[in-house]
């Protein structure tokens, strides 16, 4: 466990210096605060990206309220069921079975059939040993046109092995290897992002060379998502759809590649060359011309990027950063980045570091070793916007204050925002859909606007930053007619 | 099958009720629970999270400590949780999801435990994610008011209700001292699970000070005096209970205090029988008693209220004594053998019963949240008239939140019911 001791304010559990950080379990596991920022996606939002796919899940109250509300607040509440057994029925081993009659019932009750169904059983079913292949095959026994995705809403388990998220993005790609179809060379797939890509120079890249490149976002309907199977090469920068990326395309026999999100000019000319070789390889090319020609490529993006960062620290100056995980997937390393370039970066929220960013860890331990790391869910974290606005100064956060230019604090991140009050905050999660040199320059961009415009902070509590919400219809759009508030 | 949610939510359950009524008292909440349970409160069923946040923690429980019982983790991690707060917490209150309910998780005796090593007070609030908030803010405040009322001897009682009266009076965060002939009431089952709009506290202050009362205790909105006036409560001369959630403390201060209780929501209404009860403190009066000893004879279709059930037993009462119309009142929330709401008519539970009921009356005027909508057969052949509320539809109509306690707000619903 890291040494606590030494922290800015001593004692606390959520804030170490980087010196002291370690990849992996970063801060000691203990109570947890969770903070009222919500607008990273969660396993209900992810699933929705499949057209005509119906979610059901088995749990009792509290946990299955979280998750229907999450896709009504997203004016998708005909797309998600549920099963809530009762105490007796779970006491008394009737688990099994009424979460297949549950599910059978749900799907005979829709009013249309839906193509595909990810199913979520919890916790519990695991804890009382439930058959789950008895489980799945019943259903899917019932309803074979259905194609079943086998998911699990089971937190119990993501502290010692695969996280829900990761065991549902395999599960999504792997219907995928079912009807793939022949390997088409013309084609690749982005798969296991939540957000559209965008921005980055793999898809530059993939344009350049005449591929199409189909992303789930594309999709009308759920024959379109299954023909994303037939793509070559499926690609992910998602540190959360690599297992998932992996296992689904060796079932089908597939090229896959792992573009997590670079941040080190080396790094991401290595990836490029990576996805050019494959590309090559593909169609029968040499990769002597095309590399020329990447490198050339390669020279310019560097160039245009180091002009970002000057004209970046001109508008910045020495402002305090604080970047969150929420934003900025690989937190380490983009705060490396920037301060290599001389931006003030005085804190990175993180709850743990990822193996993925050892070498920026490093990095930072050995130039920047005062660097602050904070978790957000450790139990101290509840008392942490006091904290900082006693020590940094009249950023706080309520509503519409655009905070005194003395203590102005840019947040990368909804997270940075929530727990520095600033209202100068870059709004954004998973990059925004961008990566690579022009990755870095979007995001450059954000901050600098970010850093003119203040926002109203309390925006960070909304669900699924980017998703439709019911709050745009004008409190729910659907109901009209002989319906009156009272209020 | 009643098991089966087509497209209805759930009601908020039972751990999002005991964090909801313990919000306010100063104390240390935590949730045993892997990680969905706090989530889930802290964004759909509470509204003060952002700005006024509480010491509501979860354990975070993996599947290895909860397989092999470690509860010594457990108790580690609170106390050394407590360490960091910036002071010391009231009581430390224990809930969890079921999981630990599973396993047989002691909590009584972890309860016992963190109280001796921590020497703040500590109990557990029974719980298990299977039941809903009503449930779980009632077993919160039963146990709050055994903890820090019911174990005082009568004498030592007397002299630290008089002694917190006089502080709070000083300091001027408490109630106002005794000075009038006014009936002193205990608030019951107060939280924004049931009644989310701003300003609901103040109304209702406003309002039973027009009619002749003072709000000794508030469980649990609002009560700037906390924990410190707590044991007022045993003074009061009845309890009031708003929501089902406030009939279990109320029978408990009851059973032991002997202070009768009237269950109903006072409206801005010159007749209203809960005010009229609650002067003349009838005990346990069932509200719309009255009211339904003759059959209606009126013609037009019946008003059917939708609602937590105590609100929409006060709301039909009003309905049928000012137009005369047929009211039903259904209690969309868990049966529980022990807690009878007076003027409920039936108890529908989940959504096929809650969709075949409502099929039978398809021209009724329908008073509820607006998560109903989905469950009509044809919403708009009915008149529906939304009443959003928190435990159900969550935080998307915020903005449509009723304060019942407001001027007015009599005048409105019957306007509301025959208009168009």
């Amino acid at each position: 466990m890291p040494d606590t001791r030494n922290t800015p304010e001593g004692g606390q559990n959520n804030i170490i210096r980087i010196r002291d950080a370690k990849a992996g379990r970063t801060f000691p596991w203990g109570l947890e605060y969770n903070c009222p920022v919500h607008e990273h996606w969660n396993i209900v939002h992810t699933g929705m990206l499949i057209p005509e796919c119906h979610q059901i899940y088995i749990c009792t109250d509290n946990c299955l309220r979280g998750v229907i509300m999450t896709a009504v607040e997203m004016d998708a509440a005909a797309r998600i069921s549920s099963v809530m057994p009762d105490e007796a029925e779970i006491f008394n081993g009737r688990l099994e079975e009424i979460t297949i009659r549950g599910v059978s019932d749900v799907i005979r009750k829709l009013p249309k059939r839906p193509r595909a169904v990810q199913l979520f059983p919890v916790c519990m079913h695991h804890f009382i040993g439930c058959d789950m292949r008895y489980i799945f095959d019943q259903v899917e026994r019932e309803f074979p046109e259905i194609d079943f995705m086998e998911c699990f809403m089971d937190p119990i388990r993501q502290k010692l092995t695969t996280t829900p998220e990761q065991r549902q993005r395999y599960q999504m790609m792997k219907v995928l290897a079912g009807e793939k179809g022949p390997e088409d060379p013309s084609k690749v797939s982005i798969l296991g992002e939540n957000l559209r890509v965008r921005d980055s120079d793999f898809m530059e890249i993939l344009q350049r060379e005449g591929i199409r490149v189909m992303q789930v976002q594309d999709c009308r309907n759920y024959d379109e998502y299954l023909a994303m199977g037939q793509a070559f090469l499926w690609i992910t920068k998602s540190p959360l759809s690599k297992y998932g990326l992996e296992k689904a395309a060796a079932l089908a026999g597939r090229r896959s590649l792992y573009l997590p999100a670079a941040v080190t000019y080396e790094e991401i000319d290595g990836q490029l060359r990576d996805l050019l070789h494959l590309i090559c390889e593909a169609s029968g090319r040499s990769p002597a011309e095309a590399a020329e020609k990447l490198d050339t490529w390669i020279q310019e993006q560097r160039a245009l990027t180091e002009n970002a960062f000057r004209k970046a620290r001109e508008i910045l100056g020495d402002t305090p950063i604080v970047a969150d995980y929420i934003c900025e997937p690989r937190p380490v390393g983009f705060a490396r980045i920037l301060l290599e370039h001389h931006l003030n970066v005085v804190r990175i929220l993180a709850d743990q570091i990822s193996p993925e960013e050892s070498e920026d860890l490093e990095a930072l331990r050995n130039s920047y070793p005062d660097l602050e790391l904070m978790s957000s869910s450790a139990s101290d974290s509840l008392y942490e916007r006091e904290r900082f606005a006693a020590r940094y100064g009249g950023c706080r956060s309520e509503a519409g204050n655009s905070g005194g230019a003395e203590s102005k604090i840019l947040a990368v991140g909804p997270k940075a925002s929530f727990f520095t009050g600033s209202p100068y905050f870059v709004n954004a999660i998973e990059a925004d859909g961008a990566t690579g040199y022009m990755g870095i320059r979007h995001m450059l961009h954000l901050m600098c606007e970010a850093f003119r415009e203040p926002k109203n902070p309390e925006i960070v509590t909304g669900k699924g930053l980017g998703l439709p919400g019911v709050w745009e219809a004008d409190g729910g759009g659907h109901m009209i007619g002989r319906a009156v508030f009272l209020a | 099958m009643r098991e089966t949610y087509r497209v209805l939510p759930v009601w908020a359950g039972d751990v999002s009720g005991i964090a909801g009524a313990l919000y306010e008292f100063g104390g240390m909440t935590v949730i045993h629970d892997p990680s969905g349970c706090s989530s889930t409160y802290n964004t759909h069923d509470e509204l003060r999270w952002y700005r006024e946040p509480s010491n509501i923690f979860i354990s975070g429980l993996n599947m290895k400590d909860a397989v092999l019982g470690n509860d010594e983790r457990f108790i580690r991690d609170i106390l050394d949780a407590r360490e960091g707060l910036p002071s010391r917490p009231q009581f430390i209150a224990l809930c969890n999801s079921p999981v630990p309910w599973l396993n047989g998780t002691d909590f009584e005796a972890i309860a016992g435990i963190l109280e001796r090593k921590s020497g703040i007070p500590s109990f557990y609030v029974p719980s298990n994610g299977c039941h809903d908030y009503a449930r779980g803010a009632g077993l919160a405040w039963q146990k709050l008011l055994q903890k820090f009322v019911g174990n005082r001897k009568t004498a030592a009682l007397e002299d630290e209700n008089r002694e917190s009266t006089e502080q709070a009076a000083e300091k001027g965060g408490g109630r106002e001292a005794e000075s009038d002939d006014a009936v002193s009431v205990n608030v019951l089952g107060m939280m924004p699970l049931d009644f989310a709009a701003e300003g609901s506290v103040l109304s209702l202050e406003g309002l039973l000070q027009r009619n002749g009362f003072r709000i000794r205790t508030c469980l649990a909105l609002g009560d700037a005096a906390g924990l410190r006036c707590l044991p007022d409560c045993t003074r009061a001369d009845v309890s009031l209970v708003l929501s089902k959630a406030g009939l279990l403390p109320a029978m408990y201060l009851r059973d032991r205090y002997h202070i009768p209780f009237v269950t109903g929501v006072p409206l801005d209404d010159e007749d209203d029988p809960v005010l009229k009860r609650l002067g003349g403190m009838r005990p346990e009066s069932a509200l719309g008693e009255t009211e339904r000893t003759e059959v209606s004879r009126d013609p037009r279709p019946p008003v059917i209220f939708l609602t937590e059930p105590v609100l929409g037993a006060s709301l039909a009462s009003l309905v049928r004594r000012r137009t005369g119309r047929k009211t039903i009142v259904i209690d969309p929330l868990e049966a529980d053998p022990l807690i009878r709401i007076p003027g409920v008519d039936a108890g529908l539970f989940g959504e096929e019963e809650t969709e075949t009921f409502l099929a039978q009356f398809p021209d009724a005027d329908l008073v509820c949240d607006p998560m109903y909508d989905t469950i009509l057969p044809d919403p708009e052949r009915t008149r529906r008239i939304f009443l959003p509320t928190l435990a159900l539809s969550g935080r998307i109509y915020r903005e449509h939140f009723v304060n019942y306690f407001e001027r007015g707000i009599s005048d409105r619903l019957l306007g509301a019911l025959t208009s168009g």
